[in-house]
């Protein structure tokens, strides 16, 4: 493998276990804004490594620009997206889990 | 098994769990969100058999609109599905099977996928191919193909290939093959400048480099629906075009009433605001990039048009409809819904009054069919891409007006 | 290479199930949102995967429409599920 080709993979594998890490961290974290962590944060982390990683293995100028052009995309709009649904969250008055509630649920 | 086949027996399991979801949750907002995972997850599955257009199509109407007017019915219906004893109709049960057992077993007479010797490469297609992007002559019209051509040829070829190779990037062989021996389909291989059907110049044309069907437009689907199907692709804009029509007749309200008083924006979110004024040309200017690269990549006016109409719709949803009627006032945009029509109807007529039959493109540079015929296919995907932009925001606008009682 | 992109599919793949389980399975409503658009930036990756394992550059395009597609979305269900209209 030539060194373009470690640094994708390296970065795709960074991409993977944050991705992967983060849809673990949605299933069993026990509220709304704990998921809201690690769904929000690890997606855009992850999906922007990926990408500019992919960018090493592209032959053309034209495809790289556009993955370039889609991270730069991505980490406008994601946060975005997150930042909406807590705020929406957030008036419609839905209280965090501490710690001995009932109710909590893995 | 191998990766691949894993990868589309999870996509398919992922579509399976979803719709089965999709009717057994209860709560009607929950089954609307569940219908957007479910488009995107079909979009998925037609990009994993590579047909680009179907699922560009699919995510832009399935995940964009569809969803916004499901939610959009939302607001008219209750929260929650009413509790329905759980009974099981044996009649309809055993009617399902039966038909999805007889869709199974026909499927075993299909070709597999991605097979050389399926019927649909050789006996219509390249005809196909050949009357719109493939031989070219000097003289204008519709073209006919060289001499040496034989069209009972191609109907009692029987598909017989020399030896395809397992590597599917590996095209190669297409030069060896009977089809380009006969010179019935120009094959999509770079440095085939030797081959003897390759000499279709033209006078005042320039050469084209090998690798684009020889001929002007290489997305394959877009010739196919502007040019081959033109008719069809027109009747489907004047289908879209009529639906527009109907709803505009049946569900609007003369509005004399202050219909725009009560509208909720919300560009008091600074985040929001000042990441949609950012993100609103670029919608609008990728939408037309989607238009208009549609016919030398995947694309095309469907898919641009919605994209177009969900730039309009973002607009309308953070400032408020007001502001969208001040930007886009009703009347334009119930204007701009017919001018498409017209775009595709009249590109046709200028054809007929150019010599030549109604939708032949190739008269529309006469010096060059080939060149007439991508430029016809242009003006048509405008066509096509203006009105279903206007007609989903009119969908949209009216779905909105409806709670403004 | 083609091993790294067919393994990084499969792993998303597998995080997509787990979000699903979330997106049907979620109290609350804002759970529900949160996992869709959670899958919706997970399609894009998977499609630009999808087109360097077939060898075609072309479904960059897919990936920059779902991307804005979805963010449209997104802001259309908060909306509906905060202020309850849609204009």
């Amino acid at each position: 493998m030539q060194a373009h080709e470690i640094v994708t993979t390296v970065l795709l594998a960074l991409g993977c276990v944050i991705s992967l890490t983060g849809s673990y961290g949605l299933l069993r974290m026990p509220d709304f804004y704990t998921r809201l962590h690690t769904a929000g944060k690890t997606d855009s982390l992850a999906q922007v490594m990926i990408f500019v990683g992919l960018v090493f293995v592209t032959p053309d100028l034209l495809t790289q620009l556009k993955l370039v052009m889609v991270a730069m995309i991505l980490m406008i709009a994601a946060p975005t997206a997150t930042h909406a649904i807590t705020k929406a969250a957030h008036l419609h008055h839905l209280r965090p889990w501490t710690k001995g509630d009932p109710g909590g649920e893995p | 098994m191998t990766a691949i086949v894993l990868i589309d027996t999870l996509l398919l399991l992922l579509v399976t769990v979803t719709a089965v979801a999709i009717i057994e949750v209860r709560n009607l907002y929950a089954s609307a969100m569940l219908t957007s995972v479910y488009s995107l997850l079909m979009a998925l599955v037609w990009v994993n058999m590579h047909s680009m257009d179907v699922a560009f199509t699919e995510a832009a109407v399935g995940g964009g609109i569809s969803t916004i007017l499901l939610i959009g019915t939302l607001v008219h219906t209750a929260r929650e599905e009413k509790p329905r004893k759980r009974r099981l109709d044996w009649k309809a049960l055993l009617l399902t099977g039966l038909c999805g057992g007889a869709l199974i077993y026909g499927t075993f007479d299909m070709p597999r996928f991605g097979d050389p010797k399926a019927p649909i490469h050789h006996f219509r297609v390249p005809e196909m191919m050949a009357q719109t992007v493939g031989f070219v002559t000097s003289r204008a019209g519709k073209q006919a193909p060289p001499e040496g051509f034989d069209p009972s040829a191609y109907r009692s070829f029987n598909g017989a290939v020399a030896s395809v190779p397992a590597d599917p990037t590996d095209t190669a062989w297409r030069e060896t093959s009977i089809l380009a021996q006969h010179g019935i389909m120009l094959p999509k291989v770079l440095g085939h400048a030797s081959h003897p059907a390759a000499e279709h110049t033209e006078a005042g044309h320039h050469q084209h480099p090998p690798d684009d069907f020889n001929g002007h437009v290489p997305n394959s689907v877009t010739s196919l629906l502007a040019a081959y199907r033109g008719y069809d692709t027109m009747f489907e804009t004047t289908v879209i075009f009529t639906a527009g029509v109907s709803l505009i007749l049946l569900l609007r309200r003369p509005r004399r009433e202050g219909y725009l008083q009560r509208s909720a924006p919300l560009a008091d979110q600074a985040v929001l605001r000042v990441v949609t004024k950012m993100a609103i040309p670029f919608i609008l200017l990728f939408g037309l990039y989607v238009i208009t690269h549609g016919e030398l990549g995947p694309g095309g006016g469907f898919q641009g048009g919605v994209v177009v109409a969900c730039a309009f719709i973002l607009f309308a949803l953070i400032f408020g409809r007001p502001a969208l009627y001040r930007v886009l006032p009703p009347p334009v945009c119930d204007l701009l819904t017919g001018l498409g029509v017209l775009m595709y109807s009249g590109t046709g007529a200028a054809c007929l009054l150019l010599g030549g039959q109604f939708l032949d493109y190739s008269m529309l540079n006469t010096l060059s069919p080939g060149d007439g015929e991508a430029l016809g296919m242009t003006l048509v995907e405008y066509g096509v891409g203006i009105t279903v932009s206007m007609v989903m925001l009119t969908i949209f606008n009216q779905l909105a007006e409806e709670q403004s009682k | 290479m083609s091993w790294v992109y067919l393994a990084t599919a499969v792993v998303l793949l597998v995080g997509m199930f787990m979000i699903l389980i979330r997106a049907i399975a979620g109290p609350t409503v804002y759970d529900r949102i949160l996992a869709t658009n959670a899958l919706g930036t997970k399609t894009i990756v998977f499609v630009t995967l999808l087109g360097y394992i077939s060898g075609r550059p072309e479904f960059i395009d897919m990936a920059i429409i779902y991307a804005l597609v979805s963010f449209i979305t997104t802001i259309a269900i908060l909306k509906f599920a905060q202020m309850g209209r849609l204009d």
